[in-house]
């Protein structure tokens, strides 16, 4: 039964195969044809460069297949398949008969997908034909063929289900046509529209508006297998059924974005690494999704370590006030991981609640790069005039909704906020970049630094010039502001610098971090402008923290070592990671002060490292017990969360550590067996 | 074997606010052939479907050779056929083609009966349905329904547009094929000639209704038209025991009444009729009369 089933079916579509084909065939030719018409000015389009017949069919050809031929027939296909019997009046010869409507519906599903196939690969080989006459394949080879007719399939197939659904609701064919395009077109346009509208409602690469709407494509085959085949063999309630089911996948699709999003959107930001702002005060701190907190984040307690508040993603700059009870957070996070056309500036008090009405960025642009000072805050505004971009120095004083703009804007290259210094004003760092070559290349001509009073709305200085040949690291300015540390370009160490006494101070020579090593190795500001930097001098490796007036303390030295260190937010306290480095040549001669480690092969070392915290005030050591961080990696690494709180973070969590309780901790994120 | 063709009880079938049936009951004993009489939009099509399968009743129960034919469908559509005037044929293929085909379908497909057939009714079996004259389509249309050897032969004004001749073709070959060998036949049509000579019992349906019910031969043989001469002006109005219709003309009384000869002619001759000429009917003549007296204008159980 089911053979002479698909045998009716089969012959019935010859017309439409035979159709499709034909037009596969003179497709071909009439690029060529309107290609030559149109070089010399005989269509509506204007005189057109003349194509070569080699670029339309490597190009055109497979394109018009993709886009135009093989989806129009899909729907040609479906659609005669699944209401040509209906049109012409012959399906009550089925029905009459001991035939299951599923048997049918099967054939109808065989015999047209088999048309399809034959058509689309016929076509093809048509094509292809055309095309190595035209001559040997472009550079790409066949890579555009190869796209272009995956997409023409997918296409085609989408074409096919749409108007398979739409032909077993409508009586007319035409109509199938026409409602099975639109029908069809819906899973890959709501696919389309919901990643665009919903861009943060993803895990991992995975967006659930991309993902989501294709149910639709077998909710649309069940929608028009139990259309056809379940019910009144006459059709009553067919539409019924079928739209039913089809439009109550539709709305399955948005019920569970609904329900899907905001878990997805919170997975996704547990995933991963994550990033830490603490502030001086502690209490709470922002824990980011991801390193830049692009995918949200939370504001957590420190002290119970539970989370407050999740902010939806997009978070970009987040500061904390000095007292750690406001954080301004720069986020453009809407409802179900969409964002707003702009992102403004959000205001959270250390609960999590909010803590001051939002306020948007000056003019039409965005904010970024924010700095606390008291209770003003100082911000980075960029925005567009025309074709001109403008960045400028903005402040937001007290309370106040309405940025005061400092004036100040770049001349020419970038800016960066440093640090907020103990007098309050805010260290503002201005690269001076020279025009973009041809080959992309930006030539560095310097830097300015800069002061942003924010009590007066205006940026001081400069007070202190670098040339081309230096730069200074996000150590910058020392918590006085009267010193800079300063690095020469393609030279290891810097140099402080007094800008009291200009240029001069001490070499200090502070090994560059290694490239993706965490946290970073580059010397730090302490409290009372002392510097802590970590030395490397005949293959010893010492931690070094100096005041300004030539007294230094020598805190460790060890003997192959990688030194990594953090100062905490008060500037009183130094994370330190000791990584085992492998001895370059030979025997590692003998080192000052304590050896950590002693010279065996890497690969027998691992994890073999230390890890404590240096107390600056108290010259004290806290021992942190075995080491959390794995630098090798980058993927466990700690951060300060409070002044006397430390984060372990790993990949999908972020546990809190006390300094008072070593060892024990608070997981905010993710349990003890993920660690494992 | 014993349960009857077909069993409609209280049946009722709705299409949108139009009722094509109202509680409708009736009954088709097995080997006999029920004539349902009505004009267009009478029901007739839709009893019809509801008896295969194809539609669904709103109310009521049917059993189609004791079977229910909602549920068990394809046990229906296997032991009924269903011939309409506008039976589903596929113009692209050809007679043997459709024949073939519709046999792979159908489990009790008589292929030899079935080309027998194609031979007796003067069939090419060559020939595209397309390249068909009515008649002929119509004729294939009875191949179809008569090889698969159906218990219950739904006909559903098979033969209506066919010239004379070749309706009488298609019906003596349904009814050699079908009653010849015990199967039970519905026969809707409003052509009353056709139905009257092939019925064993008619009923008549009109808006959804039945109207009248009953045995042919009963109804024929109770129901007569009496012709008496009187020697002066027959009287206007006689009353005459179970007068359906009446006409005067001069001398002449023409009667129709619902009674036996002997009764009919005593009533005429005690009015002073001289000559009392007593004639059967054709169903359509009774029909008309039951029409003109009014009988058939509410539910009529005979």
């Amino acid at each position: 039964m089911f053979r002479a089933l698909v045998w009716k079916e089969w012959r019935q579509l010859g017309l439409v195969r035979w159709g499709g084909i034909a037009l596969g065939a003179v497709l071909p030719l009439a690029f060529l044809a309107g290609a030559q018409l149109a070089s010399h000015g005989l269509l509506p389009t204007g005189t057109v460069k003349e194509y070569s017949s080699r670029d339309l069919m490597y190009e055109l050809l497979p394109a018009g297949f993709a886009l135009g031929l093989w989806p129009l027939i899909g729907l040609l296909v479906a659609s005669q398949a699944f209401g040509g019997d209906r049109a012409a009046g012959t399906e009550n010869f089925l029905l009459e008969r001991p035939v299951p409507r599923a048997a049918v519906w099967r054939a109808r599903l065989t015999a047209s997908i088999a048309s399809l196939l034959l058509v689309l690969v016929a076509t093809a080989a048509v094509g292809v034909m055309f095309a190595l006459l035209s001559g040997p394949p472009p550079q790409i080879g066949w890579t555009r063929w190869l796209i272009l007719s995956g997409l023409g399939l997918g296409l085609a197939l989408l074409a096919w289900i749409g108007a398979m659904l739409a032909a077993t609701l409508l009586p007319s064919p035409l109509g199938a046509v026409l409602l099975g395009g639109v029908v069809g077109g819906v899973p890959a346009l709501l696919a389309g529209q919901m990643t665009a509208a919903f861009p943060n409602a993803r895990y991992g690469d995975l967006h659930l508006g991309m993902a989501l709407p294709w149910i639709l494509v077998p909710a649309y085959v069940a929608a028009s297998f139990f259309a056809a085949s379940r019910g009144e063999p006459a059709g009553r309630g067919r539409v019924r059924r079928g739209a039913g089911i089809a439009v109550g996948a539709l709305a399955a699709v948005i019920v569970i974005f609904i329900a899907a999003a905001p878990i997805a959107v919170q997975a996704h930001a547990r995933s991963g690494t994550h990033g830490l702002t603490a502030s001086v005060g502690g209490g709470s701190a922002f824990i980011g999704g991801g390193r830049f907190a692009s995918a949200g984040g939370w504001i957590a307690d420190l002290k119970s370590g539970k989370k407050l508040r999740f902010l939806a993603p997009w978070v970009g700059d987040v500061s904390w006030k000095d007292d750690g009870s406001i954080v301004a957070v720069v986020a453009s996070g809407g409802p179900l991981g969409s964002e707003r056309e702009r992102a403004r500036l959000e205001f959270y008090a250390s609960d999590g609640t909010p803590a001051r009405p939002e306020v948007q960025p000056p003019d039409s642009g965005f904010i970024f790069g924010l700095a606390w000072s008291g209770d003003d805050l100082v911000g980075l505004a960029f925005d567009m005039e025309g074709h001109q971009d403008r960045l400028g120095v903005v402040v937001l004083r007290g309370g106040a909704r309405d940025w005061t703009r400092t004036g100040f804007e770049r001349s020419g290259g970038d800016l960066r906020l440093m640090e907020r210094l103990d007098d309050g004003r805010v260290a503002l760092l201005n690269f001076d970049l020279g025009d973009r070559a041809a080959s992309g290349y930006v030539s560095y001509r310097g830097s300015k630094i800069f002061l942003v009073n924010p009590k007066l709305g205006k940026v001081e200085g400069p007070i202190f010039e670098l040339s081309s040949n230096e730069i200074t690291s996000e150590t910058g300015l020392s918590p006085s502001g009267r010193f800079v540390v300063v690095s020469e370009r393609a030279k290891e160490g810097a140099t402080p610098n007094d800008l009291d006494r200009p240029r001069f101070v001490r070499d200090v020579a502070t090994r560059q971090s290694a490239p993706g090593l965490a946290p970073s190795a580059r010397a730090q500001w302490l409290s009372g402008d002392r510097l802590a930097w970590t030395e490397t001098r005949s293959e010893a490796t010492s931690l070094i923290v100096a005041s300004m007036d030539g007294s230094q303390n020598v805190v460790r030295t060890w003997s192959h070592a990688d030194v990594g260190i953090v100062a905490s937010p008060d500037r009183r306290a130094i994370f330190v990671s000791v990584l085992p480095q492998r001895p370059k040549t030979g025997a590692a001669p003998a080192a000052e002060g304590t050896s950590a480690v002693r010279d065996t092969p890497m690969a027998s070392r691992e994890g073999a490292f230390e890890e404590f915290v240096y107390l600056v005030d108290e010259d004290r050591i806290v021992s942190l017990g075995p080491p959390f961080s794995d630098r090798l990696s980058d993927q466990k690494y700690t951060l300060w969360a409070g002044p006397k709180t430390l984060a372990r973070i790993a990949p999908g969590v972020v546990a809190l550590e006390d300094l008072n309780a070593p060892g024990k901790r608070r997981f905010v994120l993710g349990s003890e067996s993920d660690l494992r | 074997m014993s349960e009857r063709a077909l069993v409609f009880e209280g049946v009722g079938r709705r299409f949108g606010r139009t009722v094509a049936l109202d509680a409708v009951s009736f009954s088709v004993e097995r080997g006999t052939v029920l004539g349902l009489i009505g004009r267009n939009g009478a029901g007739k099509t839709t009893a019809l479907r509801l008896a295969l399968g194809h539609l669904w009743p709103d109310g009521g129960r049917i059993r189609t050779l004791g079977l229910d034919p909602v549920t068990q469908h394809r046990e229906v559509t296997t032991r009924v056929a269903l011939l309409s005037e506008e039976s589903a044929l596929y113009s692209w293929m050809t007679i043997d083609e459709i024949v073939r085909f519709a046999s792979a379908l159908h489990p009790r497909s008589d292929a030899v009966l079935a080309a027998k057939l194609v031979k007796d009714l003067d069939l090419h079996a060559a020939k595209r349905i397309r390249e068909l004259s009515r008649g002929s389509r119509a004729k294939v249309a009875l191949v179809l329904a008569v090889a698969a050897r159906p218990e219950l032969l739904l006909l559903d004004d098979p033969t209506a547009g066919l010239d004379p001749l070749v309706r009488r073709e298609v019906l003596d070959g349904i009814l050699d094929a079908v009653s010849g060998e015990g199967g039970s036949v519905v026969y809707a049509s409003h052509l009353v000639h056709d139905l009257e000579r092939v019925a064993d019992r008619v009923i008549v349906l009109d808006d959804g209704h039945i109207r009248l019910e009953d045995d042919l031969d009963a109804l024929k043989a109770r129901i007569r038209r009496a012709r008496a001469v009187f020697e002066t002006d027959a009287p206007p109005s006689p009353a005459i025991p179970g007068s359906i219709d009446l006409a005067v003309d001069g001398r002449v009384l023409t009667v129709t009444a619902e009674a036996t000869n002997g009764s009919l002619d005593a009533s005429l001759r005690a009015l002073g009729a001289r000559e009392v000429t007593i004639e059967s009917l054709s169903l359509e003549e009774i029909l008309v009369a039951l029409l003109r007296e009014g009988r058939l204008k509410e539910p009529t159980h005979v």
